[in-house]
């Protein structure tokens, strides 16, 4: 069997090094693999504080705090885990470097470990939105069974980004710097912290297919509506991922030939 | 059918070169963006072809920087070659170099563990491998800290146990046997042995010629990303030292030999008598010294036999006779290269000899010495020998 160039001693392999990043991640820090599930509590946390306490007129469309809190926090959860997944897939050839130079093996696979480290932060978000969804008596929607396919095109989508990014890090090391800057505008710039309403007509045009955005909703919908997302959306989003992961294949592959001569 | 007994290969490199961009800030852009047609490459491997035949090891001699290296990596497969075709036939383990392979904090019971991960052992077979580098790799209780407190030896026992745990049939190993103590050095010399004796195969790359010696039937020099020379480690491990001049420099002009002595064969533990005529042309002091080597493929090289002092041949121009006796040969049987040199002292550093003429395999002119006999006869010592010139 091979798909798209990988068999199955390539899925054996992003296994076992998607086992290794996540202990190296956290190796060596006292409180290890807790700070995995801390630091996206705290972030979640902080927004919470921010939007609830110090702009509370800024909540969207909430009826209570504790909707806007569920509604911030499903579409919040998941740009963590795009963001994390990003930041991992643009740092993972240079950061494994020992590894491309020493091993045989598809590096390909390194972005796309990168990308299911983002698994983490929203792993960690979807247990706060069950526990507020349970405080708040709302109980679990038939709708929520499209989230894995969500999740799983969300993580091509973010696996294809990283390999364009991942093997442009190891030419212009400058990418794995600028990119915690562009991820804080692409944030701002997507509807997430604000319902697309909250933006100017002419604005909300454009943004509607800002795949950022579109991805929140497909979390959004299902979570917070019990409805499932807009067909046009799953399917935009699919070309999306497609496109994202047959161009960054494409993009690796020609430029993995060169890494030797950086690393 | 079985009849037929054809050399099975383990190893087959074809043609393989392999060059790098030489990339610099500009031109970095320029290849991410698929414009880097023009980059100045530097060729690192030119047409380089070799076979390592079932059962042996093959070595490569080179100089620090010479492909050693890349070569290994592009047979191992951690680099792409530009052209030609690797084919390897077996399992395979390398050590391409003492380079951390992921995080430092990890103990090296956890580094082990990863590197066989990465090999793609199973859980089952890890454990009783763990066990055999935690005991062969001596490690004991800093077995249990992070590898980033420890010593450049230490690390590479860790590397060479995990690296030879399983039952590979194919070893790429790169300089790792000049790394470590003499004692753990041994080890890994029996290991490896023991390896081959199983029919495993591999390529050693080294700079250092008696472990080619040591190890391989064969080996190759390379030299600016090309191979210079294949054949008989010996005679690599020569042209290696000495270049294509292949002697060491002799002063003439002094004294020379008239004759080279022919090859012997004795049996051991009889006496060896070698006589070889020398004629003195200038009035010096010309002293005689004699050495009996071990110098096989699989074996390793050793000093056998030495004379200790310069045995004085004489002063004045003439014809003079050297002859070396060892009563009682004590050697076991197999098969040895003699070497024979006239020396004078140097006139500016008493202490130093200037080599005037002679034969040693060094020299590509060496006395092969076979001895025969039962391997399991035993040795009758003391034993002396004599070298007088009349």
């Amino acid at each position: 069997m091979n798909i798209m160039g990988f068999d199955r001693r390539d899925m054996l392999m992003l296994s076992n090094l998607f086992r290794m990043a996540l202990t190296d991640r956290y190796l060596g820090s006292a409180l290890g693999t807790v700070w995995a599930f801390l630091s996206p509590l705290m972030l979640l946390g902080i927004f919470c504080f921010v939007f609830t306490f110090v702009f509370p007129n800024r909540m969207a469309g909430a009826t209570s705090t504790l909707t806007f809190v569920i509604w911030l926090f499903s579409g919040y959860g998941p740009w963590l885990s795009i963001s994390e997944g990003l930041s991992n897939g643009t740092a993972s050839v240079v950061g494994s470097a020992g590894i491309v130079k020493n091993i045989a093996f598809k590096s390909e696979l390194l972005p796309v470990v990168g990308a299911l480290l983002g698994l983490v932060p929203l792993a960690v978000s979807f247990v706060l939105i069950a526990l507020l969804q349970l405080v708040n008596g709302t109980l679990p929607q038939p709708a929520m069974l499209i989230l894995p396919l969500v999740v799983l095109l969300q993580l091509v989508f973010v696996a294809g980004l990283g390999m364009f990014l991942g093997a442009l890090n190891v030419f212009v090391r400058d990418t794995a710097l600028i990119l915690p800057n562009l991820l804080t505008i692409l944030l701002f710039a997507s509807p997430i912290f604000y319902a697309l309403t909250a933006y100017p007509a002419f604005a909300q045009s454009v943004l509607v297919f800002n795949p950022f955005y579109v991805i929140a909703e497909c979390y959004r919908d299902p979570i917070l509506n019990g409805r499932l997302p807009p067909l046009w959306m799953l399917a935009y989003l699919t070309i999306c991922a497609s496109l994202s992961l047959t161009g960054g294949l494409l993009w690796f592959r020609r430029l993995k030939n060169f890494f030797d001569t950086r690393l | 059918m079985r009849d037929v007994v054809v050399p099975v290969i383990a190893i087959s490199c074809q043609g393989v070169s392999k060059s790098f961009a030489l990339v610099d800030k500009g031109s970095a852009w320029r290849l991410a963006f698929g414009m880097g047609t023009d980059v100045p490459t530097f060729e690192a491997l030119k047409d380089i072809s070799f076979d390592v035949p079932k059962g042996q090891f093959v070595g490569i001699l080179g100089k620090n920087g010479a492909g050693k290296s890349t070569l290994l990596r592009v047979v191992g497969g951690a680099y792409s070659a530009d052209r030609g075709r690797v084919a390897i036939n077996g399992a395979l383990s390398a050590i391409y170099e003492l380079g951390l392979v992921g995080n430092p904090q990890l103990t090296g019971r956890q580094y082990a563990e990863r590197l066989l991960t990465v090999h793609g052992f199973k859980k089952s077979q890890r454990g009783p491998m763990i066990a055999d580098i935690h005991d062969f790799s001596e490690l004991g209780d800093r077995f249990e800290d992070p590898v980033l407190t420890y010593s450049a030896g230490m690390m590479a026992r860790l590397f060479f146990s995990t690296a030879t745990a399983g039952n590979y049939e194919v070893y790429l190993l790169d300089e790792i046997l000049s790394v470590g103590d003499q004692h753990f050095q041994s080890k890994c010399w029996r290991r490896l042995r023991d390896r081959v004796s199983r029919g495993a195969s591999g390529v050693l790359v080294t700079h250092d010629w008696s472990a080619i010696i040591k190890l391989c039937e064969t080996a190759h020099i390379i030299d600016k990303g090309r191979v210079t020379y294949s054949g008989p480690p010996e005679r690599a491990a020569r042209l290696y030292l000495f270049g294509e001049v292949a002697r060491q420099a002799m002063t003439s002009g002094y004294a020379r030999f008239i004759e080279k002595p022919a090859d012997i064969q004795i049996e051991a533990g009889r006496d060896l008598v070698i006589g070889a005529r020398a004629e003195i042309l200038k009035p010096v002091e010309v002293g005689a010294v004699f050495v009996i080597e071990r110098l096989q493929p699989g074996y390793g090289w050793e000093i056998a036999l030495m004379s200790r002092s310069v045995s004085p041949v004489g002063r004045e121009p003439g014809i003079y006779h050297v002859n070396i006796a060892v009563p009682r040969l004590p050697l076991d049987p197999g098969t040895y290269q003699a070497s024979l040199h006239l020396v004078m002292p140097d006139g500016e550093l008493p202490t130093r000899r200037v080599l005037l003429d002679g034969f040693g395999w060094l020299d590509g002119n060496g006395i092969t010495l076979n001895v025969l006999g039962d391997p399991d006869g035993g040795l009758m010592l003391p034993a002396r020998w004599s070298v007088s010139a009349a």
